[in-house]
C-alpha cells in the first residue's frame, strides 16, 4: 500500500527525498490517481509562488507528451556498467550513451506525470470552485492562467521540443499567484526552503525571549533538509 | 460586618496576585534552573506528523553557560550555544552560522518579575495546571493561554525537585497541539562529560557565517522602516542590519515580542530583481509571510499565528528618518 501523505508529495516536489524513496515516490504516483492529482496542484502551486509558471498552459499538453513518448522507439538501455572506472578503456562512450537515454526516459515519464498532475487541476478536481477549472473548449474564464492552444507536435518531434513550455521560466503576474495563494492555503503555507535562513537566523536571536527553553534550536536542527541523506564520514 | 466586607474586598485582588506569585516563582525557579543545572538528555521533538530526536547537554561553567543540542535523525546539524552566541552547524548545506541572540534586555522573566505582571495577564492567562509525571521525574505543569487570536499559548511541565521544564507544548489559537518538545530521559549532574558539548560536525570544509562584526543597531532616529500596525502587547526590541547567510547585502532586522513570543522582520533590497517569496508559508508554529514593498523584499517570522505576520508584514512602511517617533 502507497498512499502518498503530503508531507512526501512534498519532499518530492522539493527535490528533499533520497533516490530510492524518490522512486518509491514516484511508482507510487504512477499507480495513484488521487495521489497524482494532488501531487499536481501542489506543483501547481509551488511553480506559481516561485514564479515559474509559463505564460500559457496547454492544457493538452500531456496529451501530446504521450503521444511523443509513444511514437519514441523503444530504448533498451543495456544494464549500467559496474566496472570499476579505469578499467573502462573502451567503455566510455557506450555507457554515456545509455545513461543519456535512460535519463531521457526518466525525464520523459517524470514530465508526463507533471503534466498529468497539472492537467488535473483544471479538468478533474471536482472539489475545486468552477472558476478555477477550465475546460477544454471554453474561453480562459480566469485570469490568472492565459491559455494558449498550441499546434500539434510535428510528427518526429523530439522529446525536447515538446517539453520547452515548460521551460519557459516567465513569470507569473502577482495577481496569478496571490489567486492561487487563495485557492489553495493549504499548499501555499508549506515553507519555501530558501526562507530557511530567515527561519534559522530568527531562532538564533530570538532565544532569549522565548519561554520554550530548547524548542527554537529544536526547530534549527529539524527544518527540512536536516532529514535526507545522511552522511557517514 | 462593613468592615470584613471591605477588608475582604481589599484582599481579594492581593489574593490573585499572590496566586500570581506562586506562578512566577515555578517560572522562575525554572529559568534558573535551565540556566544553573548541568545536565544531558534525549529529547524527542515533535512537529506536525513528524517526530524526531535530539540529544542535549548543558552546562554551567565560569564563564557562562555551554549548551548543545545534536539531532539524532538523518543529518547531524547540531546547534552550540556559548551564552549569547549560538552556533549552527549544518552539514546539508556544509555551512556553520554564528549569531548573537538578542532580544532586548533581560528577556521574558525579568518582564513577568520587574514588570507589572498584570500587563502580561493583559496579554495571556496564566495558571497552574495540575501534575503529571515525565522522564520519570514527577512535575507540575503550567498552562499559559493567550487572551486573543495573535498569539501562541503554552504548557509547561516543570520538574518537582529541580525546576527544569521536561516537557512543552505549543498551542494553537484554537488550542491544539502545533509542536511538542519532552525529555525522553534526563540526568542531572555535576558536571557533564566535555565531549558532549563539543562539536561533532567536522566542518573544516564548510562555509562560516558569522555576523557578530557586522552587526549594526540603528537608533530610533534613523530607522526609516517601521512596521504600522501590530497586535496590542507587541513591541520592537532591537533594529538592525546585519548579513544573512548566502547574502551580498546587509539586511534589516526588526526584532518584536509581547514578552513571550517573537517575531523578526527581515527586510533586504531587491534592486529591481522580482520579489522571490509572496504569501503565507507555514512550518509547525512557525508562521512567514512575505510580501515586498519600495523594491524591498518583506520577510515576517515568527512563532505565532499566521494573522499575526500577516498584519505585521502588511504594514511595514518606509518613511523618512525621525517621522513618527514620539
Amino acid at each position: 500500500m502507497t498512499n502518498l501523505s503530503d508531507e512526501q508529495l512534498s519532499s518530492l516536489i522539493d527535490g528533499e527525498l533520497d533516490d530510492t524513496r524518490q522512486r518509491h515516490a514516484i511508482d507510487a504516483l504512477a499507480h495513484d490517481a488521487e495521489a497524482r492529482d494532488r501531487w499536481g496542484r501542489f506543483h501547481m502551486a509551488s511553480d506559481a509562488l516561485h514564479g515559474n509558471l509559463p505564460e500559457a498552459i496547454d492544457p493538452r499538453f500531456a496529451t501530446r507528451v504521450m503521444a511523443a513518448i509513444e511514437d519514441e522507439p523503444t530504448i533498451l538501455a543495456p544494464p549500467p556498467s559496474r566496472r570499476p572506472s579505469v578499467s573502462t578503456d573502451h567503455a566510455p562512450a557506450r555507457s554515456s550513451f545509455s545513461k543519456r537515454f535512460a535519463g531521457l526516459a526518466v525525464a520523459a515519464s517524470v514530465a508526463a506525470i507533471a503534466v498529468m498532475g497539472v492537467e488535473s487541476l483544471y479538468h478533474e478536481d471536482p472539489a475545486a470552485p468552477r472558476s478555477q477549472q477550465v475546460a477544454e473548449n471554453e474561453a480562459a474564464p480566469s485570469e490568472y492562467i492565459r491559455l494558449a492552444k498550441q499546434p500539434s507536435p510535428p510528427p518526429g518531434a523530439t522529446l525536447a521540443s515538446v517539453n520547452a513550455p515548460l521551460a519557459t521560466s516567465a513569470a507569473a503576474s502577482l495577481a496569478a499567484r496571490a489567486e492561487m495563494l487563495r485557492a489553495h492555503p493549504e499548499i501555499a503555507r508549506r515553507i519555501d526552503p530558501r526562507l530557511h535562513k530567515y527561519l534559522i537566523n530568527h531562532s538564533q536571536q530570538a532565544g532569549r525571549s522565548n519561554i520554550q527553553g530548547v524548542m527554537p534550536y529544536a526547530r534549527i536542527v529539524t527544518y527540512p533538509g536536516a532529514q535526507q541523506r545522511p552522511v557517514q564520514r | 460586618m462593613k468592615r470584613g466586607l471591605l477588608l475582604l474586598c481589599l484582599y481579594l485582588p492581593f489574593g490573585a496576585v499572590l496566586a500570581g506569585d506562586d506562578l512566577i516563582k515555578s517560572l522562575s525557579r525554572m529559568q534558573d534552573a535551565l540556566q544553573n543545572l548541568n545536565y544531558y538528555g534525549t529529547l524527542v521533538f515533535m512537529q506536525g506528523g513528524d517526530v524526531q530526536s535530539m540529544s542535549l547537554a548543558h552546562q554551567a561553567t565560569d564563564e557562562g553557560e555551554v549548551e548543545r543540542i545534536v539531532n539524532l535523525n538523518g543529518y547531524a546539524r547540531e546547534v552550540i550555544r556559548k551564552n549569547d552566541r549560538v552556533i549552527c552547524y549544518l552539514p546539508d548545506s556544509k555551512s556553520v552560522t554564528v549569531s548573537t541572540r538578542r532580544s532586548g534586555k533581560g528577556g521574558w522573566l525579568s518582564k513577568l518579575v520587574a514588570n507589572d505582571f498584570a500587563a502580561m495577564q493583559a496579554l495571556y492567562t496564566f495558571q497552574m495546571d495540575g501534575e503529571d509525571r515525565v522522564a520519570g521525574r514527577f512535575t507540575r505543569r503550567v498552562l499559559i493561554q493567550p487572551n486573543d487570536a495573535f498569539r501562541y499559548g503554552y504548557r509547561l511541565w516543570l520538574d518537582k525537585d529541580s525546576g527544569l521544564l521536561l516537557k512543552s507544548d505549543l498551542l494553537s489559537e484554537s488550542a491544539e497541539i502545533l509542536e511538542q518538545a519532552m525529555f525522553a530521559e534526563i540526568s542531572i549532574v555535576d558536571e557533564v562529560p566535555p565531549e558532549m558539548l563539543q562539536p561533532s560536525t567536522p566542518s573544516e570544509d564548510f562555509v562560516w557565517y558569522e555576523e557578530n562584526n557586522e552587526i549594526e543597531e540603528i537608533p530610533p532616529e534613523a530607522q526609516t522602516w517601521r512596521v504600522m500596525e501590530m497586535p496590542v502587547g507587541f513591541k520592537l526590541v532591537s533594529q538592525m542590519r546585519h548579513l544573512l547567510p548566502d547574502s551580498s547585502q546587509l539586511a534589516e532586522h526588526l526584532l518584536i515580542t509581547d514578552g513571550l513570543a517573537s517575531v523578526s522582520i527581515y527586510i533586504e533590497a531587491l534592486n529591481g530583481e522580482p520579489a522571490p517569496f509572496d504569501g503565507p508559508f507555514k512550518r509547525g508554529a512557525v508562521n512567514v509571510y512575505s510580501t515586498a514593498l519600495d523594491d524591498h523584499q518583506i520577510v515576517v517570522v515568527g512563532e505565532v499565528p499566521a494573522a499575526t505576520v500577516e498584519m505585521m508584514a502588511r504594514s511595514v512602511r518606509r518613511q523618512p528618518p525621525g517621522a513618527g517617533n514620539d
